[in-house]
Formats: structure tokens, C-alpha cells, sequence
């Protein structure tokens, strides 16, 4: 786990991808904008927040790599079935 | 002399912090054309001293040197001077907080007498009724600091990082920066009563704290910044018992204390944030004039109550959780026996976190909260009893047909048994929505949670500081002084807090300085036995101060027990154990004379005394 | 060091646990940070609707809230793209990426402070969306100055050749923090300016 998990792609293949995330962020953002004026109520207060959590999902799975640390979670819960790595 | 150079340039950096902050805020304010608005300079002066402080302790050479591409001179100095500077030894840091805050529950206590004596008879005698109030808060929030951060700031730093073999906590500078944060709140406090005191006691409800004179402002600040170093300690405990347990240390052979401080730590990293931002509202309204209470323009003072038991609650389970883990720790080594139910302890340690955050409300039943709320944080609340009886019975289980080593750790161990099973029962009525009405600010509350945090959590630190006594000082205290000391601090203070229930139930309220003239007698009763009460310290302290001087050595485990802070030198070396030591079990085979806990592999290890296994 | 930790990661191996580098201790560390960071906007956000309801003054600027979302969305990919080209030992991209998203960060702030000028006189602190706008606004904004004092660092020692591949820490730590400053915005964005209807309110309103 110490080593990016994305480190034996290209450079190249990662902007890629960062550049096709930020793509999705801004179209979920425009979205955002025509809901809060198209609709009202709770629909408009769900569909909002549906919108800003896949937005963070986005962000910390694609930005912050989350599952670096997520991935420790298991064995962290598996008690003593700890396992030997790096 | 050396040894003081740290503080000296500290102050003199916090004083010049301050002229620059108050400078700052001063034109800030002018700027603005609100003159008369005095408390923004204060606030703005203390964020400065603050951070002046922290760069002269040694935040600046040792740390922030080396992100302007400096080296880094790093605190080192042998001797006394060592507790005095930034040092990142876990060790020194756990002395540091362990002395700062028994000398904190000294204080506090004094003042909890100098309320008594205001009690003694129905009447204001000796304090003003303000000045009462100040007393009471003060005693409060110093209380409740000490509380927090006793076993966690103490004794978890010195004791944890031993337990699981580790050399160090995982950031041992930021390890020093959450205990030198703490001296300016200590400051804070001591100014308060210079400022018009406050009236709020430790809770600061707007919008009383939000009106009152500025020494609202200044518990205010201090009770933030006391929130940051829990925080911090809170995540360098987390991570150091995550990354840094000794080969073979599996999450079923960590000893239970180490548990415990997981579990607590999960809650001072994430509630306590919420404290935070409760008092920095007031703070706000104070200072920027904002309006988070203010009904008439949409504001609701409820919502201050809110945000402050989100962590108010879960705080109650920092104070205990580490306390359990200690009275578990104790019974099972003294009575030789491993602990019961470990993993359903484990179990219930992370049932207790996950239930301390939705029980937050039972706090609000008579503030005015929307009333469907009830039933359900009754309901939620009384379900902690289920994982807390757990522990309970975890304990008893221990002890139950062992061969117990009445030593004095062991005598405040059991001591925790049986106050807390008060504390607890009692914190049922208050739980209940029917009954709590009646209960709600009145001696019954305060008796309920003076048995669990004092007949649990200082019982239980009164136990470890006896416990790991030898280990940290390398010195034996008297035990004859030792069990006076808990004879006489377990028969008055039930004396002192079971005669509260009494003139709770039959209505008297907390919080006042003068009282209907019926409720004398008892009152008057209770201020005799807890003057008493403060008697009993007195060998307490005689007997820390005099057997570190002059006590006998201890050697490496006098107490025979197997968890791995005991397999090195009292006190230990620097680097914790001279090789590195393996675990190969649970540290809690008691009775089985082949059971071993531990290992050193490269056999030139540092060989204690036998562990346990003379049973 | 080398040495002994060789031999730590041995002894675990042969005792059946896992041996942690301290660049995990550090990403761990950090994400701790986080978690806790986001409890604080969690009762930051939720104080918003406790105190103001949904509604929102019609005199908020809708244009400049987005234009702030836009400059911090673009600051992200940038923060990203300086830790990719970091991990891959390209110094010069990454300091350039660096760069590009302190600037970003200025930017916004020269966003922030525009939009509290206006702020001030149409809903001053004192008022009821006003304590919420300030507040949340605020707190995000020492955030990202924050952010800013940290990439600033990072980029000095960028300067001095002191990352290469395999030993990135400080672009990556970095990266994380903005990253974080713009998820905690996401939530911000649409708690301020889309939620509820557009009202009018008068300055104490
Ligand atoms: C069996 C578990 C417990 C239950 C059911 C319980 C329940 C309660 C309730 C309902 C209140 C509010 C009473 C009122 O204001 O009317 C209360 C107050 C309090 N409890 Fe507990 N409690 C429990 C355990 C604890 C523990 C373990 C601690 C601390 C270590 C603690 C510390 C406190 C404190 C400090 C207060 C008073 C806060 C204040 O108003 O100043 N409680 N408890
Ligand atoms: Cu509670």
C-alpha cells in the first residue's frame, strides 16, 4: 500500500483522468444551478444533495484516493487475521 | 538556568504576540468605526499570544525551522529541565500532563470546598452570588479538563506506546503541541474572575454567555483551545495504535487499556469539533456581533444546546472508557486472573461510541426541545446501559473467585466497581423523561454525575497513578499512606455525594448559592464531610512528593504483571526497550504457568523479572 | 535507520502482522485530520439551516458564487496534476501545477472578499443569513489561505529538488488539504446560494 496504486500508468493516462473528472464536477455544478431554479421544496433539497455527494465521492475517490486508506479498514476489523505486506 | 529558556522566551513571545494581535484587532476595529467594542481586541490579542507561545516553547526551532528549509534544533536536555521545553519523548509528555492536571484537580477541588462552605447554611455568607457562580463554573470546566485529560493526556501518552511495544507515538511533535496548548488555557481560566467572571457554569448556555461580562469571553476561549489539543491527542493516539504495534501484536493481543483509548480517541477526534464550533458561535457573537441565538431574527438558543452535548455527551465516554480500561487492567492483574469477556469488552468499548453520538438530546428534555423528540433519546440512552452493563459485569467476571492482591491500585480498582454501579443506576432516573423532569438541575443530577466521573473515572485515576507509580518514577510509594488514602476517599465521598441524592430528589436546585432553609441540615452535613473529603488528599500528596524523593526502588515489575510496559526499566530508557520485544499471546494468561505474552528475539534484550507466571 | 527497519519489517513478517511505512502513518494521519475537519463543516453546515431555514436574500450574487465554485473546481485538477506529475519525478510540472493553483487559490479569495463587500451592506453579519453567510464563508476562507501558506512551502522545496518519484509526500499531503478545502465547498456552495427560494430580505431580515 505504499506505492500509488495508479503509479505504473503513463502520465499521460492520469491527467486523462483528471481532466475527465473535472468534466463530470462541472457538469453536475451546471446541473446543480438549474435544479436550485427549476425545482423547489424537498425534491430541490434531495436531488441538491444527491448531487453534492456524488460530487465528493468524485473528489475523494479520484483526487484524494481515498481507498489508500479505506483499503486498511478490513484488516484494521478483522481482528487478528492480520496479514504480512510490504 | 538553561532549563527555564523555554519558558522565559515563551512568555516573552505570547506577550509580544499579544501587542501585535490586540494592535491589529484595535485598528480593525477603529477601521470599522465601533470604538466601543473592546472584547475583539482581547480575542484578536489572544489568538497572537497563542501562537506566540507555541513558536517560543519550541513549535519555532524545533518544527517550522525546517519547512523554511532550516535544520531543526530539536529539545534535548537531561534532568528536571526536560519537563520544563518541547520535548517529543512520550514519556516526559505524559509527566507533563499527569502533574499539570493533578495540580488542576487540586485546585479545582479547593474551590469545590470554598462552594461548601458557601452551602454550609442557606444563606450568601461568604460569596456573592455572582462570584458563587464564577467559583462553580470555574470549578466546573477545570474539572472537567482534568477529567478529559487526565488518563488520556497522562496516561494513555506514558502508558500506551509502552503497552504496545512501540518506541514513540506516531507524531511525537505534534504529541508536544496538544500538551503546550494547554498551560494558555490554564491562564485563560486564572484571569476569568479579573474579567466580571461568568455565571454560566461549564455549559456557557447562551444567551447568558453571550451578554455577560468578559470573562465569559475568556472561558470561552479557553474551553476552544482546550477542544484542539484533545483533537490532536485524539488522532496521534489513533494512529500510533494503528501503525505502531510490536511484531505480532494482533488486535486480539493488545491489552485492554489500548482499547480503551482507541475508542476514546475516536471520540475526541471527531465530537469534540462540534464543541468547538458551539462555543466559537458565542465567541462570534461576541466578537463579530453575529446572531446564532437571537429569536427575533430566526436565531433559536436551543441550537447552542444542540451542537454542545453532540460532544458533551460522547465526552462523558472519553472521561470513562479510559477509566474502564484501567479498572480492568488493575483486576485482572491483581487478581491474577485474564479479563473476562475481553472481547465482548472490545464489543461493547465501540457499541458505547457509536451510541454516545445519538443520546446527545437527553440533556434538552425540559429546554424546550420539540417534545417527539423524547421518547426517542430516552429510549437510545438507556440502551447504553445494555453495552456499560457489559463492562460492568466484565469486571465482576474478573474478579469472581480469583485470589485478589489487595494493593492499593487494586482497592481503587474495586472502589470504581462499586461507585460507578451508583453512578449508572442513577443515571437511569435521569435518563427517563418522567422522572428527569423532576430530577433536571437539581443535587440529583449532580450527584449522578459526581458518581461517574468522580467515584469512576478519578477513582480509577487515583488507581493508575498508584499502579504505574513504580514504573514511571522507578520508585515505591508508602502503601500504608496509600490505603489511608483510599479508606478515606472512598467512605466520605460516598458520605459527601449520597446525602446530594437526598436534598436533590426532595428538591433543591443546583447551581445556587442560597437555598430554602429546610434543606440546611443535610447541606450543612455534606460541607462537614467534605471538608473531610479534602483531608484525605493530604497523604496523597505527602506520599507522591516524598516516595519520589526518598521511596524505595521499585525494580522492573513489582507487580509481577505480563503487559509489555512492565519488560523494561523503571523508568524506561529513552527508547522505550533496548531490543525490540515480540508478542506471541494475550498479555492475560494468567494461571496457565506456560502462557507467554511476549518474546525478545535477538536474546540480548533488556531481561526483567519473571512475569506472572508465579500463580 | 535503513537497517533497523529492515529488520522490524522481518520481524513482523515472521510474527504474522503487518509492518507500517511512515508514509502510510502519514496518509493515515492526514485522513484523521480530515475526518475530524469534516465534522466541524458538518456542524457548520448544518447550523445554516437550524438558524436560517432554506431561504436565501435575493440579493446574493448568483454569478459570482459560481464563477468561486469554477475556480475551485479548475484548482483541483491542478492540485491533482501537480501530484501526478510529481509522482513521476517531472519536478518542473509539478512546481508549474503548483503554481497554477496558488494562483487559483488568489483568485478566489479576491472572489471572497468582492462578494463580502457586497455582503456587508446587503446582509451585514448581524443579520440572520448574514451570521450564516459570514460564518461559513469565514471558516472556508482561513481554509483556503490555509492551503495556500502549505502549497507555497511545498512549492520552496519542489524549487530545491527535494521531491522525486517514490518521495512526494509533501506534494501529495498538500494536494490532499485543497482537495478537501474543495469538497468542503461542494456542500457549501448549494447551502449558500441554491437551496430554497430566492427572498427578498432586508438587511436585519
Ligand atoms: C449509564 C449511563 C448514563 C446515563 C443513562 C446517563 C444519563 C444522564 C442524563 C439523562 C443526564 C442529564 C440529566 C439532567 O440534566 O437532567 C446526565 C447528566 C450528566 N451525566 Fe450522565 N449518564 C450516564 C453515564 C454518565 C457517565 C459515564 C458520565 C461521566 C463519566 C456522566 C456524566 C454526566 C454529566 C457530567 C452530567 C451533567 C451535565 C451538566 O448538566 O452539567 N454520565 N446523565
Ligand atoms: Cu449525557
Amino acid at each position: 500500500m505504499t506505492t500509488d496504486s495508479h503509479a505504473n500508468e503513463t502520465q499521460r493516462t492520469r491527467n486523462k483522468r483528471g481532466l475527465i473528472v473535472l468534466i463530470a464536477l462541472a457538469v453536475l455544478t451546471v446541473v446543480e444551478f438549474f435544479v436550485a431554479i427549476w425545482f423547489e421544496g424537498v425534491l430541490q433539497l434531495t436531488l441538491l444533495g444527491v448531487s453534492a455527494v456524488l460530487k465528493a465521492l468524485l473528489i475523494a475517490h479520484y483526487f484524494m484516493h481515498w481507498r489508500q486508506v479505506l483499503d486498511h479498514i478490513p484488516d484494521i476489523a478483522a481482528g487478528d487475521a492480520d496479514v504480512v505486506e510490504d | 538556568m538553561t532549563a527555564l529558556k523555554p519558558l522565559g522566551r515563551a512568555i516573552l513571545f505570547a506577550l509580544i504576540g499579544f501587542l501585535i494581535g490586540a494592535g491589529l484587532s484595535a485598528a480593525l476595529v477603529e477601521a470599522a468605526g465601533r470604538d466601543e467594542m473592546k472584547e475583539p481586541i482581547i480575542a484578536g490579542g489572544y489568538m497572537f499570544a497563542l501562537i506566540g507561545w507555541l513558536f517560543g516553547v519550541g513549535v519555532w526551532g524545533s518544527w517550522v525551522r525546517e519547512w523554511f528549509g532550516a535544520t531543526v534544533k530539536p529539545f534535548h536536555i537531561e534532568g528536571w529541565g526536560r519537563y520544563l521545553g518541547f520535548s517529543t519523548d512520550h514519556k516526559v509528555i505524559g509527566v507533563q500532563y499527569g502533574v499539570t492536571t493533578i495540580v488542576i484537580f487540586l485546585l479545582a477541588g479547593a474551590l469545590a470546598l470554598l462552594m461548601r462552605i458557601e452551602l454550609a447554611d442557606a444563606n450568601s455568607t461568604l460569596l456573592s452570588r455572582t462570584d458563587y457562580n464564577t467559583v462553580m463554573g470555574l470549578h466546573g470546566i477545570m474539572m472537567i479538563a482534568v477529567a478529559v485529560a487526565a488518563l488520556m493526556g497522562g496516561f494513555a501518552n506514558y502508558v500506551m506506546p509502552l503497552m504496545i511495544g512501540a518506541d514513540d507515538v506516531a507524531f511525537p511533535r505534534l504529541n508536544a503541541l496538544s500538551f503546550w496548548i494547554v498551560p494558555p488555557v490554564a491562564v485563560l481560566l486564572i484571569l476569568t474572575p479579573l474579567f466580571g467572571g461568568m455565571d454560566t457554569g461549564w455549559t456557557g448556555y447562551p444567551p447568558l454567555s453571550s451578554q455577560g461580562p468578559t470573562g465569559n469571553l475568556l472561558f470561552l476561549m479557553a474551553f476552544t483551545t482546550f477542544g484542539l489539543s484533545s483533537i490532536l491527542g485524539g488522532l496521534n493516539f489513533l494512529a500510533t495504535i494503528i501503525t505502531m504495534r510490536a511484531p505480532g501484536m494482533t488486535w486480539s493481543r493488545i491489552p485492554i487499556f489500548v482499547w480503551a483509548v482507541f475508542a476514546a480517541s475516536l471520540i475526541s477526534l471527531t465530537a469534540t469539533q462540534f464543541v468547538a464550533y458551539a462555543l466559537l458561535m458565542v465567541i462570534f457573537e461576541r466578537v463579530f456581533g453575529m446572531h446564532f441565538f437571537d429569536g427575533t431574527i430566526g436565531g433559536d438558543a436551543i441550537l447552542f444546546e444542540h451542537v454542545f452535548w453532540f460532544y458533551s455527551h460522547p465526552a462523558v465516554y472519553v472521561m470513562i472508557l479510559p477509566a474502564f480500561g484501567i479498572e480492568l487492567e488493575i483486576l485482572s492483574h491483581f487478581a491474577r486472573k485474564p479479563v473476562f469477556a475481553y472481547k465482548w469488552v472490545v464489543r461493547a468499548f465501540f457499541s458505547i461510541v457509536g451510541l454516545s453520538f445519538v443520546v446527545w438530546a437527553h440533556h434538552l428534555f425540559t429546554s424546550g426541545m420539540s417534545s417527539e423528540l423524547h421518547g426517542p433519546f430516552m429510549v437510545l440512552t438507556e440502551l447504553i446501559s445494555i453495552p456499560t452493563g457489559v463492562v460492568f459485569l466484565a469486571a465482576v467476571g474478573t474478579i469472581w473467585r480469583g485470589r485478589l492482591w489487595l494493593k492499593t491500585p487494586m482497592l481503587f480498582a474495586m472502589g470504581v466497581i462499586a461507585n460507578f454501579l451508583i453512578g449508572g443506576l442513577t443515571g437511569l432516573y435521569v435518563a427517563d423523561v418522567v422522572t428527569d423532569l423532576n430530577f433536571q438541575d437539581t443535587y440529583f443530577v449532580v450527584a449522578h454525575f459526581h458518581y461517574t466521573i468522580v467515584g469512576g473515572e478519578i477513582f480509577a485515576l487515583m488507581g493508575a497513578i498508584y499502579y504505574w507509580y513504580p514504573k514511571i518514577t522507578g520508585r515505591m510509594y508508602s502503601e500504608r499512606l496509600g490505603r489511608i488514602h483510599f479508606i478515606g476517599m472512598m467512605v466520605l465521598y460516598n458520605v459527601t455525594f449520597i446525602p446530594m441524592f437526598i436534598v436533590g430528589a426532595q428538591g433543591m436546585n443546583r447551581r445556587v448559592a442560597d437555598y430554602p432553609a429546610e434543606f440546611e441540615n443535610l447541606n450543612m452535613f455534606i460541607t462537614v464531610s467534605s471538608l473531610l473529603l479534602g483531608l484525605a488528599f493530604i497523604p496523597f500528596v505527602y506520599n507522591m512528593v516524598n516516595s519520589w524523593i526518598r521511596g524505595r526502588k521499585a525494580g522492573d515489575n513489582p507487580w509481577g504483571a505480563r503487559t509489555l510496559e512492565w519488560q523494561t526499566t523503571s523508568p524506561p530508557p529513552e527508547e522505550n526497550f533496548e531490543t525490540q520485544p515480540v508478542v506471541v499471546e494475550d498479555p492475560y494468561g494468567y494461571g496457565d504457568p506456560d502462557a507467554k505474552h511476549f518474546e525478545f528475539p535477538s536474546g540480548s534484550g533488556h531481561v526483567a523479572e519473571p512475569a506472572g507466571g508465579d500463580d | 535507520m535503513a537497517m533497523t527497519d529492515l529488520i522490524h519489517a522481518d520481524l513482523h513478517e515472521r510474527y504474522g502482522t503487518k509492518a507500517y511505512s511512515s508514509l502510510t502513518m502519514h496518509r493515515l494521519g492526514l485522513w484523521l485530520f480530515i475526518i475530524s475537519d469534516a465534522f466541524f463543516f458538518t456542524a457548520l453546515i448544518s447550523s445554516r439551516y437550524f438558524v436560517s431555514g432554506t431561504d436565501r436574500p435575493d440579493a446574493l450574487i448568483q454569478e459570482l458564487g459560481l464563477a468561486l465554485t469554477a475556480v475551485l473546481l479548475l484548482s483541483s485538477l491542478s492540485a491533482y496534476r501537480s501530484e501526478v506529475a510529481a509522482s513521476h519525478g517531472d519536478t518542473e510540472g509539478a512546481k508549474r501545477w503548483i503554481m497554477i493553483t496558488i494562483i487559483a487559490g488568489f483568485v478566489f479569495l479576491g472572489g471572497v472578499v468582492f462578494e463580502w463587500y457586497e455582503a456587508f451592506h446587503d446582509f451585514p453579519p448581524g443579520s440572520g443569513f448574514g451570521t450564516t453567510f459570514f460564518t461559513l464563508t469565514g471558516i472556508h476562507t482561513t481554509h483556503v489561505i490555509s492551503g495556500i501558506i502549505l502549497l507555497a512551502f511545498v512549492y520552496r522545496r519542489a524549487a530545491k529538488g527535494e521531491y522525486g518519484p517514490g518521495h512526494y509526500w509533501g506534494v501529495e499531503g498538500a494536494a490532499k488539504y485543497w482537495h478537501f478545502v474543495d469538497l468542503a465547498w461542494v456542500f457549501i456552495y448549494p447551502t449558500l446560494y441554491l437551496v430554497g427560494e430566492s427572498v427578498e430580505m432586508g438587511a436585519h431580515g
